[in-house]
């Protein structure tokens, strides 16, 4: 009786809650597929539940015309959408004086029969323009469209897929009316309008169409070309939606004017830097930022259990190296959130299981200090794999005293933090080279600190085993302090003893792009670390996850391999994606553990006739178990007396 | 104190106890003290006999199943395990849910929304992440979880019932076979199958039970961030001990079967819940498509091995795994439901055993694996990729994906923490059975003893860091076992042919 009394508000309870779950249909939050249109519409998104609102995302759909398209069948309720674009959808050419206020209104007088709305700007612009490196700039003497159709047919352009379908403000009227012809034309994807920066800065494409707001064009230094023609009309960003969707959240009119001229052309442009630059999450930059503001309520460091998390080193660059490495790592896992936690220990982060691969170099897969007895080369930090080569560390000694100019002369010298790859290869360089120097370990939790904290230390010399852009080597770069060569490490058995560090040469150019943001900062200073080719060694920089447990499992997958506390090895898919993002053309040094995918398959050898005699005897056993089972059940009954009563 | 004396005589002059208990001893210092060695060897061994023989088991557990099938239609249908007017002891509700409780356990859980995406994803032979992965992905669960499961369980619940229940001899292993070879070595053999029986027993429920706390401790660190460490176990195992041992004394009559309907109805609550407010019509549609393509399915994948894919090792790694952990616990919970089923026909046997439970766990998958799926292919997506990584997470994760979903883990908490209990409870009344000579209710101090040595065996385990010790725990007593139950099998279907026989001699007697 009672039990059935519990079931039934059991159902009632579960009834009620299925209610709440249907009756209310979400806002429908839209967004195109570009960066900084999903920053937006995370921000409506996030704004809107703050004010109550049941949101549903749907941000990263497509171009303008699909999201348009979505937006009128009531898919979605509202989309960012820019003044330009919102006339060009439409077919309209821009007003002729170029006042936005009155785009804006022909916008809401056009748009308002089919029943969509548009917000009041929202205070920035993002302009369609043309760029070009200024040196291929200056040498072409090119300052503005016009003078691209001097090179009528000679240079090639990179532009996004939406742009270049445009028929009223896309690539082919540009060249109309400018009358100009490309030599070629690069079509990238919405979402990876990023890779155009990448072309421009490679060389392979000359000029390309960009949005003004982007963050690369100051970081670069890019020359903007003049629109002599006013070829493109002013895009400012606002808000597009669906009147039907303000009736049923009056609460949205609320959100717009919250939104209304709030952010600054400056501002979209920091936020879009560490989105596109730094491969943070769109949605974690948009809430840190409106936590920051104090807009919404919450704690920043909101745990993310669905996250995949890399751990760097406290001083990688996260507009350099790591970033580009998340980047591709959110291609490789479409569906997780990539989380960057910076660890004095990387390798250690994947140990303990809080982070599920690291960016490390090579030399940070040795435990540091010894050496195996029967090779001569250190030991491996064992439990580790490298999943993919990303790039190349480089080995940058600094004199942190003016008198030195050469490791020999050191007598203390300092590096990162124990687990870091600069204090083993430091300790790997005063092995090789039989240095007299002692070591120090240095701590900082930033990349500024952590210079700084080195500059300090009393050591002579720095070491540091990072890529070129390494926060805190450009930042001892800066202070001033120069690198010093190392060029004696092809002596005796050093290559046989540390296969994993090679002589390189690193070049001032090296150093540029990343000093490029800042041209006057120092000219003269910055360049006295690196004034002319430096010998010194580099390495590979991989990235690691666990390796599977050498130790017998019942089996390598199944229901047997789980619930271990400790990490699980990536799998082959998840490798071979990571893999396929990251594209080294090199392989990994033999030296290092390699996740399984990554091994080169061999074809099977001929198998024996009898692999194992073991299994066949096991397998006889089991055949006359199996037959003497059948005996006793089938033998005849003898009925033998019972021994007890 | 002229009772402890008492009890302490009664043990002594207990052989089996008494060896077992030096065994147990034996083997539980070995894993202390060198777990690496012991992990090594018996995984070792276990896996050695998973890939080379694999054959065989998959051989055994179909023949189970089909035993299972020919005791329910054929002519031994009607036979009672009891008296033939013997009335059932527990209603049937109260009897699935402790069944139920005893024989699955805190795996169900986790595995609930793991095994389908696990398999969606990579399923042996073909592309993952399609339609047909996704339906082979549902096929292979319900192989793992369903007929076969249960009736490896029923067989050896079933063979124990009948001699306890209607040939009145002792519940113990040895039973079986001691009918089947009369005489002082048949009583030897028994011996050592008894004590094979308690070996399998204690080290299956002490593997289970750390493993389980290592879940719950795993849970707890995700939803309130407490920390992994070796105090938290203890603190969880305490608590564990304390229900355990308090419904163990209460018996099993109240004890367990409260605990039981308690998890049945929060179970179902939950799986509703979800089923509710996740995509239902899919989830039915899931359900139905499952139940054909298993049911359709069954006899070839029932037989099903890899030899030319060379797919060993994903024989051995799933389907052969579960079949031999289904086997460890056959003893145990074999037993146990041998107890709570007196007075049953073997055709309402073999129904409520591994009919009903097969169904239930059908829909168990189809709701918490088909709303996996439903987020893989048209919702989000990435749970799968969470699969792979850390199992207990993935499921706290497709947990937030519900309203309330936080509350939703806790309840999930509950239920591992229950199923665990009834298991260690069923576990020490069934312990305290076989070694108190085949009591049905077994004084209390047995149930104290071995309740608390597989508790110090679970924090030692704990203790020792190494999940590899337990699962070799859980796993080893398996393989032996297995000889003895195809003994106990035939001694079974010996008997009751001759019961027939008699019947039948007696009928034409009379007719005539």
């Amino acid at each position: 009786m009672s039990r059935l009394h519990n079931i039934l508000t059991g159902l009632a309870l579960i009834t009620t809650l299925a209610g709440c779950g249907l009756s209310e249909d979400p806002l429908k939050v839209g967004g195109k597929q570009s960066p900084e249109n999903r920053i937006i519409s995370e921000l409506v998104a996030e704004i809107a539940e703050a004010e109550g609102i049941p949101v549903q995302r749907r941000i990263g759909l497509g171009d303008s015309r699909l999201t348009l398209e979505a937006l009128k069948r009531g898919e979605i309720d509202i989309y960012p959408e820019s003044t330009g674009s919102g006339l060009a959808l439409l077919g309209l050419a821009q007003a002729a004086d170029n006042d936005p206020d009155a785009s804006l209104r022909l916008l809401r007088e056009r748009y308002a029969p089919l029943g969509l709305g548009w917000s009041q700007p929202l205070g920035f612009e993002t302009t369609p323009g043309l760029v070009m490196l200024r040196e291929r700039a200056r040498s072409l003497r090119i300052r503005s469209y016009s003078d691209l159709s001097d090179h009528s047919g000679r240079l090639s352009i990179g532009v996004d897929t939406e742009f270049r379908r445009r028929p009223v403000d896309g690539l082919a009227p540009l060249m109309l009316r400018y009358g100009i012809e490309f030599d070629q034309i690069i079509e990238v994807a919405l979402s990876d309008r990023t890779e155009l920066y990448n072309q421009l800065l490679d060389g392979d494409i000359d000029i390309a169409l960009i949005r003004s707001g982007d963050p690369q064009i100051p970081m670069f230094d890019l020359l903007k070309l003049e629109d002599d023609l006013a070829f493109f009309p002013d895009h400012e960003a606002a808000l597009l939606y669906r009147e039907a969707a303000l009736q049923r959240f009056p609460a949205l009119e609320q959100v717009m004017e919250k939104l209304a001229g709030a952010i600054s052309d400056e501002q979209m442009q920091a936020l879009s830097r560490r989105v596109i630059i730094r491969g943070e999450d769109p949605s974690e930059v948009v809430r840190d930022e409106l936590i920051r503001l104090g807009l919404i309520q919450g704690t920043a460091d909101k745990r993310n259990r669905q996250a995949v998390s890399l751990a760097v080193s406290r001083t990688a660059n996260a507009d350099g190296e790591a970033g580009a490495l998340l980047r591709q790592l959110r291609r490789s896992f479409p569906t997780s959130n990539v989380n960057l936690v910076r660890s004095g220990d990387p390798l250690g982060a994947v140990k303990n299981g809080s982070v599920r691969l690291a960016l490390v170099s090579a030399p940070a897969f040795f435990a540091p200090g010894s050496t195996d007895p029967a090779l001569g080369q250190p030991p491996l930090r064992p439990g580790f794999e490298a999943v993919a080569l990303v790039g190349t560390s480089y080995l940058q000694a600094f004199a942190l005293k003016s008198g030195i100019k050469r490791l020999e002369e050191a007598t203390l010298i300092a590096a990162g933090p124990e687990g870091s790859s600069g204090f083993r290869a430091a300790q790997s360089l005063i092995d090789g080279l039989e240095l007299p120097a002692e070591l120090m370990s240095v701590q900082g939790d930033r990349p500024e600190e952590l210079a700084d904290a080195l500059v300090d230390s009393g050591a002579d010399v720095a070491i540091l085993m990072q890529p070129v852009g390494n926060s805190t080597a450009l930042r001892l770069i800066q202070r001033g302090l120069s690198l010093i060569e190392v060029d004696n490490w092809i002596q005796g058995n050093n290559r046989i003893v540390f296969p994993y560090l090679q002589p390189a040469r690193l070049s001032p150019s090296d150093y540029e792009p990343f000093f490029s943001d800042e041209p006057e900062a120092a000219e003269a200073d910055s360049r006295i670390g690196i004034n002319r080719p430096i010998e010194t060694l580099a390495t590979q920089l991989v990235l690691a996850g666990p390796a599977p447990a050498a130790e017998v499992r019942l089996s390598t997958q199944g229901p047997g391999a789980s619930f271990d506390p400790r990490p699980l090895p990536l799998t082959d898919q998840a490798v071979e994606r990571i893999n396929a993002a990251t594209a080294s053309s090199e392989d990994i040094y033999p030296i290092l553990p390699q996740a399984r995918a990554l091994a080169p398959s061999l074809p099977q050898p001929p198998q024996p006739l009898n692999p194992s005699p073991a299994a066949s005897a096991l397998s006889v056993l089991a055949i006359l178990l199996l037959s003497w089972t059948v005996w006793l059940l089938l033998r005849p009954e003898t009925k033998p007396q019972p021994t007890s009563n | 104190m002229t009772y402890s004396r008492k009890f302490l005589k009664a043990f002594a002059a207990n052989r089996v106890f008494g060896v077992s208990l030096i065994l147990v001893a034996a083997f539980g210092a070995w894993g202390l003290i060198d777990p690496e060695g012991m992990s090594g060897t018996s995984l070792g061994f276990t896996t050695f006999m998973l890939t080379s023989i694999g054959w065989y088991w998959l051989l055994i557990s179909s023949g189970f199943l089909i035993l299972a099938g020919f005791l329910a239609l054929g002519p031994y249908g009607r036979v009672k395990l009891g008296a033939d007017d013997e009335e059932p002891e527990f209603s049937t509700v109260s009897w699935i849910a402790m069944l139920f409780a005893g024989g699955m356990g805190a795996g169900l859980i986790f595995w609930g929304v793991a095994e389908p995406l696990y398999h969606f994803r990579d399923p042996p032979g073909m592309p993952g992440e399609t339609a047909e992965a996704a339906r082979t992905a549902f096929v292979l669960t319900n192989l793992h979880w369903g007929l076969h499961a249960w009736s490896i369980y029923g067989i050896c619940a079933m063979v124990i019932a009948y001699f306890t229940f209607r040939k009145n001899r002792k519940p113990l292993i040895s039973t079986p076979i001691e009918s089947l070879f009369p005489g002082i070595g048949g009583q030897r053999l028994g011996q050592v199958a008894n004590v094979l029986g308690v070996f399998a027993v204690v080290f299956g429920l002490a593997g289970s039970l750390t493993m389980g706390t290592l879940q719950i401790r795993a849970g707890l660190g995700e939803l309130i961030g407490t920390p992994l460490t070796f105090g938290m176990s203890l603190a969880i195992m305490v608590v564990m001990y304390g229900t355990y041992m308090t419904s163990t004394a209460v018996g099993v009559d109240r004890g367990i079967k409260l605990l039981s309907n308690i998890n049945m109805i929060v179970a179902v609550l939950m799986v509703l819940y979800i089923a509710v407010l996740g995509p239902t019509s899919f989830i039915f549609e899931t359900l139905v498509d499952s139940i054909g393509s298993y049911f359709t399915q069954l006899p070839g994948l029932a037989f099903k091995l890899f030899p030319f894919e060379g797919l060993n090792d994903w024989t051995a790694g799933w389907t052969l795994t579960y079949m031999i952990w289904w086997l460890a616990w056959g003893p145990f919970v074999g037993i146990f439901i041998a107890r709570i089923s007196r007075g049953r026909t073997i055709r309402e046997f073999c129904a409520g055993v591994i009919i009903v439970p097969t169904l239930f766990s059908l829909f168990w998958f189809a709701v918490l694996g088909g709303a996996g799926v439903f987020i893989e292919l048209f919702g989000g997506g990435g749970i799968a990729e969470l699969v792979s990584q850390d199992v207990s997470r993935a499921f706290f994760v497709f947990l937030d994906f519900f309203p309330f979903g936080q509350v939703l883990g806790f309840i999930a908490l509950f239920l591992i923490f229950i199923f665990l209990v009834t298991s260690a409870d069923s576990g020490s009344f069934v312990l305290s059975m076989m070694t108190s000579d085949g009591k049905l209710n077994p004084p209390l101090p047995y149930k104290l003893v071995w309740g608390s040595l597989v508790a110090v065996l679970t924090v030692a385990t704990l203790f020792s860091g190494s999940v590899q010790v337990a699962k070799a725990m859980a796993v080893t007593g398996a393989i032996p076992f297995s000889v003895v139950l195809l003994l106990q099998v035939v001694g079974f279907l010996r008997e009751i042919r001759s019961e027939r026989g008699e019947l039948k001699q007696d009928a034409e007697r009379r007719t005539p």
